[in-house]
This record gives structure tokens, sequence and C-alpha cells, in this order.
């Protein structure tokens, strides 16, 4: 395995050409806003290689223990219990994209359930720290964003 | 209807169909850019009796180009009834082919309307107040359309509560669409059935109310055109909507003054204080930007499972996390407010 450069760094040197050699070249506006577009494209890459699976797995054990500790307050919330035996089997035993995902989705159903038996029963302290929850996978989602906005509208 | 070349010839079909007793030339024939949604184009005609008229079509795109869909038919049958009724100005609508045989696709043709798109008279430097006034008034006067004039076909909901949860379910069923979870659309969902506004009549709103549709009619004023959204249901939704449209289009005519703006509104509508207010419409405006977002999640959802792929759809990834993002921010803002509300309601009961 070739470690270095990294993927991160692959990603924004191949940005780097697109907006450098490539976009001085092209003809058209639309294609243009085109070359920006994949431009941003490169740079969520960029950031998610080196950040996606160390992010999703310190969300994932915050949103299982959410959910356990909203179960244990709440042994009667609708569905939970069943959505934590289904991350209980989840594929955990590596690191392969595949299977942080997987497990990261099962986790991320177990957390709405409980998230949302918090909201309707009027629980205040559980209702905010599920509002931590998503304010920390919100920020994630925000640098994996890589200054976006909306060109070409 | 996007061929240029073609259209001229096929729209003299489709006139002589629906004018047997006269013949007309179409001298012109654009397309109108600008609209995500639907084909636009404009025609200019010559009469065999030496009158001219410009047209403008508005028809649906190819399938594997729609992005938003939305029923001809309805839009047809609604412009109808508004021209007929005339409280709300609207282009005169003159034809409909309702099987594509000429035109290519279900196409309403209506008079094209003199006058600037409003949008296009607003700048940043000018005193927009008096541009802010009259699209409250106009919005007034949509949301006062007597019901019982709209097309019999029109959904009618069967009252409020069950109205807003049906836009609640929106946001779950969306959801339950992609191919991850995301509990930042869950929990806004459940956010908004805990922080129900006051009740509000339900009236006619348009659904895409914005300065670029309405065109500035010298003897007519305000023209709204563009009514494929067009509803029963809550008149908040209209002005969340546009709080949450101007925020990325100005100039806002709402958020240089959103006190005068709304306390105007209450005085064209006789809502009160407790339903129109800044957070009724920050709740609103929260369920306005869902169904723009629901597109792009399916589009992203699709992509996930392999049927289809592009940049754009890659691109737009980034509209998801930007939108969960100000889902939250706007929550939490509101939270407060409307508890106060909601403690104001229950206190002087």
């Amino acid at each position: 395995m070739i470690a270095r450069p990294t993927t991160e760094q692959i990603a924004r040197d191949c940005a780097r050409e697109l907006l450098d050699t490539v976009l001085p070249a092209v003809q058209g506006e639309a294609a243009a806003v085109g070359v920006r577009m994949l431009d941003n494209v490169l740079r969520n890459i960029a950031v998610r290689a080196a950040h996606e699976i160390a992010w999703m797995t310190e969300e994932t054990a915050a949103m299982e223990a959410y959910a356990r500790d909203l179960l244990t307050a709440m042994p009667q919330a609708a569905g939970v219990e069943e959505a934590l035996a289904a991350v209980d089997g989840a594929p955990r035993a590596g690191l392969h994209l595949d299977d942080v995902v997987e497990t990261y989705t099962r986790a991320g159903e177990a957390f709405a359930l409980a998230m949302e038996a918090a909201v309707e029963e009027g629980d205040v302290a559980l209702t905010r720290r599920a509002r931590e929850l998503l304010d920390l996978r919100s920020g994630h989602e925000v640098e994996a964003m890589a200054d976006w906005s909306p060109i070409g509208r | 209807m996007k061929d240029v070349k073609a259209m001229p010839a096929r729209l003299e079909g489709f006139l002589a169909a629906v004018e047997p007793g006269r013949r007309a030339q179409v001298t012109s024939y654009e397309l109108i850019t600008g609209g995500y949604s639907r084909v636009m184009a404009r025609a200019c005609v010559v009469w065999d009796d030496g009158t001219t008229e410009t047209l403008v079509l508005r028809g649906d795109p190819p399938p594997a180009e729609t992005l938003i869909d939305s029923d001809r038919d309805a839009e047809w049958r609604l412009l109808q009834a508004l021209h007929a009724t005339g409280g709300v100005a609207v282009p005169e609508p003159r034809w409909y082919e309702a099987n594509g045989t000429h035109l290519g696709t279900k196409c309403i043709v209506m008079e094209g309307c003199p006058g600037p798109q409003m949008h296009s008279t607003l700048t940043e430097s000018e005193d927009l107040r008096p541009a802010a006034d009259e699209f409250v008034d106009t919005l007034a006067t949509i949301h006062a359309v007597d019901l019982a004039s709209l097309p019999g076909e029109m959904p009618r909901p069967t009252d409020w509560a069950s109205y807003l949860d049906d836009k609640i379910r929106l946001w779950t069923d969306t959801e339950a669409g992609l191919p991850d979870c995301n509990p930042v659309l869950r929990y806004v969902a459940a956010w908004l059935r805990a922080n129900r506004p006051p009740e509000a009549p339900l009236v006619l709103v348009h659904g895409d109310p914005q300065p670029s549709n309405i065109v500035l009619d010298e003897r007519r004023g305000h023209v709204v055109v563009d009514w494929e959204f067009a509803r029963i249901g809550d008149p908040r939704e209209d002005l969340g909507y546009y709080l949450s449209y101007s925020q990325s289009v100005g100039p806002s005519l709402y958020s240089f003054d959103p006190e005068a703006f709304l306390a105007r509104y209450r005085r064209r509508t006789g809502l009160s204080a407790a339903q129109v207010n800044q957070a009724t419409v920050g709740y609103f405006s929260l369920i306005a930007t869902l169904s723009t977002m629901a597109t792009i999640m399916n589009g992203v959802a699709a992509m996930a499972g392999g049927a289809t792929g592009g940049t754009m759809v890659t691109y737009n990834i980034n509209a998801i996390g930007y939108m969960n993002s100000k889902w939250l921010e706007t929550s939490e803002a509101l939270t407060e407010p409307l508890a106060a509300l909601r403690r104001t309601a229950g206190a002087s009961q």
C-alpha cells in the first residue's frame, strides 16, 4: 500500500490541476461551470477520504450510547430495542468503508427512533443531548462541503 | 417544444385546429429561459385579418428531463377559474392541448403579458418598501380568492390539523426513501409536530410566490404567473416559502423590514398577530423548503442505487448538508418564540 501521498493529497492535486490547467482551456460558460463543480466534488472527496471513517465511527458510538440510554429511561419507546439489536448484528469487525457505512446507518436508525421518542415525550434533557449529536453530525457534513456554494444556478 | 425550427409549423397547425375560421402565421418562436420545471416559449403570431399577438406556451419537459412533476390539466383548470373570477390578475388562458398532438406535450397556450418581471425591477440600492407593499397586497389578494370559485377537482383538505399532518409526514416519507438514515429530517419532523403554530384558515396558496412570477402590467398591475404548485393550504406557506426563497435570491422584500411586511399582510387579510408573525412564518419556511430538497434527495438516492449519476447530482449532495445545517439552526431559533405563542394562547383561554 502506497500511503503517501494520501488520497486527500491526490484528490486536492487533481482539483488544482483542473482549475489551473483544464479550466483556462475550456470554452463555453456551461462547460466552465461543470469544471468548477467537479473541482468542488474533488475537494469533497478529499475531506471525506481524510475523515469519514473516523467521523462515522465517532458518531456511531455516540448515537448507539444515546439510544441505549433512552431505552433505559423509556423502555416502551417504539422500535428502539429492535433497532439496537440490528446495530448489534452490524459488521463491526473491520474498517472497510461498506461495513462502517452499514453500521453507521443502523446506529442512525436507532438514534432517530430514540430521538423521536424524546421529542414526543417532551424530555428536555434527552432532546438537548439529541440536538448536540445532530450538531456534531451536521458539523461534519458542513466540513465535507468544502466551501460549497450554489454556482451555476 | 424545444425544437425551435419545427415548432412554428406545429403551432400553426395547432392554431388552425383550435381556430378553424382563420389562419395564423407564426413569425417568431423562442424558448424562455430561467424556469426550472416547465418548458416555456414565446411566439409571435400574425392572423389572416392582420392582427398580431404574442402567445406564451407552457408545456412539460421530456420525462427524462423532468425534475419536478406537476399536473398541467390542473393548472389549466385553475388558470381558467382565476381568469373568470377576476380577483387575481393572471395571463388570459387561450387554448390547451391536452394530448400533445401538435405541440408534442400537454401545453397551455396563454397571452404573452407585456411588461417586465417584477424581479428585474428590484435593486438592493433603492427603497424596497413600495414594492414590498405591493407584493404583500398581491399575496393577500391570492389568499382572498373564494374557494368556491376554484375547480371542483382541486383537492380540499378536510381540516387544518390533518393538512399540517400531511405536510409534516412528507419529511418522514422523504427520509424513508433515502438509502441512509437522515436523523435531521426525522428530528425536524418531530420538532414540527411538537411546535405547531396557531391554526389559520385554509386558502388558495400560490406555492411559488416570488417577484419572478409577477409581471408588471401597466393596465392590470401585478399579473401572477406559474400556478403549477397552487393548492388549498395554509396562507403562511406562501410567506414562509418567500422568506426561504428570498434568503438565497435577493433583494428580499421581506427581510429588510419583516415586521412592516407582516403588519401589512395582517391588515390586508384580517389574520391576527398570533397567527402571522416571524415565528409562524419561520415555521412554514421549514415546511416550504423540503419540497425542493426532496427532489435533490431523491436524485442522490437514485445515484446511491446506481440508477443515475452525473456531476450535478454529486455536487448537490452538498445541498443536503447545507440544508440539514439550516434546518437545525432555524428550528433551534424558533423553539422559544413558538413556545411563547403557545403560553400566550394558553393564558388567554
